[in-house]
């Protein structure tokens, strides 16, 4: 039972990963079904997976409530907005739109969600600059690098028409040193990915049993 | 083409990865090179068990099935190991995610540490927070948990975008000790503004080899180096062929 509990999610694993690996290198129609059903079920565990993410939140307000925690209030407001938009977010009819479908979800996405995301995304602003001025207090060879670099392509993207040099240097800084840069990570980065996705393949790595 | 390449990618890596496990089974595999950023991670655990305060982890704000499931699988591999380390030293752990993918897979690997370290009592299913699919709102949760909670430091790696830096920056604030890992080079630079430690790129993939020491994940990272001198040497013999013919 030990050995088919270990056995069996890796042979699993190996198989659907080998079709769906198979699907994007051979050209075999019929294992693009086979790939395509995997995939199918893969969303239809993420919406489980879903429902799962639901339940921790409501436990974890629940018992912040519960217990008197500070914050509790922000808790509260979060689980009644959450039952607000599920229970809005119900059919009201046959044929009717459902879920995200519907205007009056729509209308609190539009005027309550996007404005909040908006303004704290433009808070990005103040705190790359205070990030900026520490580097700025650190003072060491990377950091003067990185700043005088930094404002090298500022300067040059600011005096673009009026002076040939700084726009000439801020671009030959982004298309040499820094794409070469780029590149060097991301080819690192390429072959983590491969390397960790052929260990899950191949069963050197079994997360899914000790 | 492009088909050609990734098989002979994929075969060579298997092989390489089969040649080098065997090594490093045999103990012939050699000492890996020091890395500041993987030497980091254990003294996190080991500050968040003496200080008695909770270390935050996140492995990023995508799932598993996604184009970034690789780097979210290398923060849940460090996951693993620094969840053996917090079980073994009673440090605790809170782990927030923004993909629910994730969360059966980050409650599991929580549970099977606390359990394999004969501790399966004190797993809290609390240790893990669902804060919200969105990244913007997941930052935004993340920097008023960083506000309530006490901390003792911050290890995220995995897939960030620009909201990182909201919450690198609510760590900076609380003057949390941070070790970030990712692997776009756009956020890259807001990481190491923020962060103490920084793991670049390929170093996301080191971090659970460095911490575990597990044969699988070394040998796949000495594969990635074998890998990595065989892509330099073929770009310099292209290089030298274009230029010569």
């Amino acid at each position: 039972m030990a050995l088919l509990k270990r056995v069996l999610p890796s042979v699993l694993a190996l198989v659907v990963g080998l079709a769906v690996l198979g699907m994007g290198l051979t050209p075999y129609s019929w294992l693009d079904d086979v790939a395509s059903y995997f995939l199918d079920m893969a969303v239809i565990v993420a919406a489980f997976a879903l429902f799962l993410g639901l339940l921790n939140i409501l436990r974890t307000h629940t018992r912040r409530i519960g217990q008197r925690q500070a914050g509790r209030g922000y808790s509260l407001v979060l689980l009644l907005a959450m039952l607000l938009v599920l229970v809005v977010g119900l059919p009201p009819g046959a044929s009717q739109p459902t879920g995200p479908s519907q205007s009056i979800v729509q209308w609190i996405f539009e005027t309550v969600q996007l404005p909040v995301q908006a303004s704290l995304s433009a808070l990005l602003v103040f705190f790359v600059l205070a990030a900026a001025y520490r580097v700025l207090l650190v003072r060491s060879v990377e950091s003067t690098l990185m700043l005088v670099v930094a404002l090298v392509v500022l300067a040059g993207q600011v005096t673009t028409g009026l002076s040939p040099v700084l726009p000439e240097l801020k671009d030959w800084i982004l298309d040499v040193p820094v794409l070469a840069g780029v590149r060097g990570i991301l080819l690192g980065v390429a072959l983590g990915v491969l390397l960790t996705g052929l260990r899950l393949l191949l069963g050197f790595e079994r997360p899914y049993s000790d | 083409m492009t088909a050609a390449i990734l098989l002979s990618f994929l075969l060579l890596g298997s092989l390489l990865l089969a040649i080098l496990m065997l090594r490093v089974r045999a103990g012939k595999a050699g000492e890996l090179r020091p890395l500041p950023g993987p030497a980091e991670l254990p003294n996190a655990v080991a500050g968040a068990a003496e200080a008695g305060r909770a270390l935050h982890v996140s492995v990023g704000v995508a799932g598993v099935g996604g184009a970034a499931t690789a780097e979210t699988w290398a923060g849940l591999t460090l996951l693993d190991q620094l969840a053996d380390d917090a079980a073994v030293s009673d440090a605790p752990l809170l782990v927030t995610v923004a993909d629910a993918t994730v969360l059966p897979i980050v409650q599991d690997i929580l549970q099977r540490a606390y359990a394999r370290n004969g501790k399966a009592e004190r797993y809290d299913p609390g240790q893990v927070r669902y804060i919200a699919p969105d990244h913007t709102a997941y930052a935004a949760g993340t920097m008023g948990l960083f506000e309530r909670e006490t901390l003792a430091g911050n290890v995220m790696v995995g897939s960030f975008g620009d909201e990182y830096l909201l919450i690198g920056e609510a760590g900076v604030r609380r003057g949390l000790k941070q070790v970030v890992g990712t692997a776009d080079p756009r956020v890259l630079s807001l990481v190491y503004v923020s962060a103490d430690e920084t793991l670049v790129g390929e170093e996301m993939f080191a971090a659970g080899a460095y911490a575990s020491q597990k044969p699988g994940q070394v040998a796949s990272l000495l594969a990635q180096d074998w890998l990595r001198w065989i892509v330099v040497a073929a770009i310099l013999v292209t290089t030298i062929g274009k230029l010569v013919f």
